[in-house]
């Protein structure tokens, strides 16, 4: 890859990148191999990137399935679960304000969700619309406005 | 404040700047890990032989044949020597200690396997007709002046037991083809994906 490659097509982009890893990694080391493996996988997938959707949303699907596709691998091996607080250091604030504190409130009850329950509302969090979000996650686009609404509710429960 | 969901992600990344990790060393931990895996496949590979050797042991007794214990003794005999030869290869691997250059080390994680695998298929198929040859010995001179039908105890081959011999370049063939079809399937897939993750980094480098 490039360093022009990276600096043109994935920087831009890398808080789509950095949202979906924190929702996906257990650790700031965690996080970091989940960043730098989308960040290949986008690179070695970028010749079957045809321009018929966004750049945007083609970061967002490749970034969802490495995630997922680790997760899956990661749940074999049985990953130590680590303290989230430590992932949200890739934040450049010091000390955590209120709405930090809400969101890592928010990414723990993400975490608690089912890996495609989790790319589902992180997309919707992402205000991509229900036809997006069916086009990244491969679904059908019916269904995504009630499941959205579920994982909402289920959501405000865990956040309680 | 109203506290929905929207409004916490919304809020929470409002006004951020984030740190975007750091992709230089892209490759190090990708490249370490990879052969960690290879390495702890290869002491798998290693530290059974010591329990197939107990196994070869306890089979040849149960047979119950003349002499069993040196009989067991014998057959066990290489599976010990190869786990000693096999720990001082995983040594030699570990020791290709990580430097500062995935490329390297790679470069060199892979001449290594290529010639530990080279290595361990020619001392498989010369071990072979060593032990064969003992053992061959051992009958020949315990059933001498049988044929090889009665030693078997198959009817219609009536040759004389100097005929045993000739088991000992058939096995030891056999033994060549299994051993470089497996050398080759295996070191392949090794050193093939290996390649690949060299062959990235090349591109990376351009």
């Amino acid at each position: 890859m490039s360093s022009n490659f990276y600096i043109t097509f994935i920087r831009p982009h890398a808080g789509i990148i950095i949202k979906i890893c924190r929702a996906y990694s257990h650790s700031q080391e965690d996080f970091e191999d989940l960043y730098q493996e989308i960040c290949l996988q986008i690179w070695r997938t970028r010749d079957n990137f045809h321009e018929k959707s966004k750049w945007s949303t083609w970061i967002y699907r490749i970034s969802l399935n490495v995630c997922m596709t680790i997760q899956k691998k990661e749940a074999k091996r049985k990953f130590q679960s680590i303290s989230l607080d430590s992932v949200s250091e890739v934040l450049s604030n010091d000390t955590p304000s209120f709405q930090e504190e809400s969101l890592s409130q928010l990414y723990k009850a993400i975490k608690q969700l089912s890996d495609v329950d989790r790319a589902i509302i992180l997309l919707y969090l992402e205000e991509k619309t229900y036809k997006e979000i069916a086009e990244i996650i491969g679904t059908n686009f019916s269904h995504i406005g009630v499941k959205i609404q579920r994982i909402k509710n289920k959501l405000k429960i865990l956040i309680k | 404040m109203n506290k929905s969901i929207e409004n916490i992600w919304k809020n929470g990344y409002a006004k951020k700047h984030f740190m975007i990790p750091n992709i230089e060393k892209l490759y190090n931990q990708k490249s370490i890990s990879y052969v960690e895996k290879k390495i702890i496949e290869f002491k798998w590979e290693v530290f059974i032989l010591i329990p197939a050797a107990v196994l070869s042991f306890l089979f040849t007794n149960w047979l119950g044949n003349d002499n069993a214990i040196y009989w067991g003794i014998i057959v066990s005999f290489p599976g010990i020597v190869w786990f000693f030869i096999g720990k001082t290869q995983l040594k030699s691997l570990i020791k290709l200690d990580y430097q500062s250059s995935s490329y390297d080390y790679l470069v060199a994680i892979k001449t290594k396997l290529i010639s530990i695998r080279k290595f361990n298929r020619n001392l498989v198929v010369s071990s072979c007709p060593t032990l064969l040859f003992l053992m061959l010995i051992y009958t020949y001179y315990k059933q001498v002046g049988k044929t090889i039908g009665e030693i078997l105890g198959v009817d219609g081959l009536n040759y004389p037991t100097i005929n045993l011999f000739l088991l000992l370049p058939i096995f030891t063939l056999l033994l060549a083809i299994v051993a470089q079809i497996h050398f080759k399937t295996v070191t392949r897939k090794t050193t093939a994906e290996i390649s690949i993750l060299i062959c990235e980094i090349e591109e990376l480098r351009k």
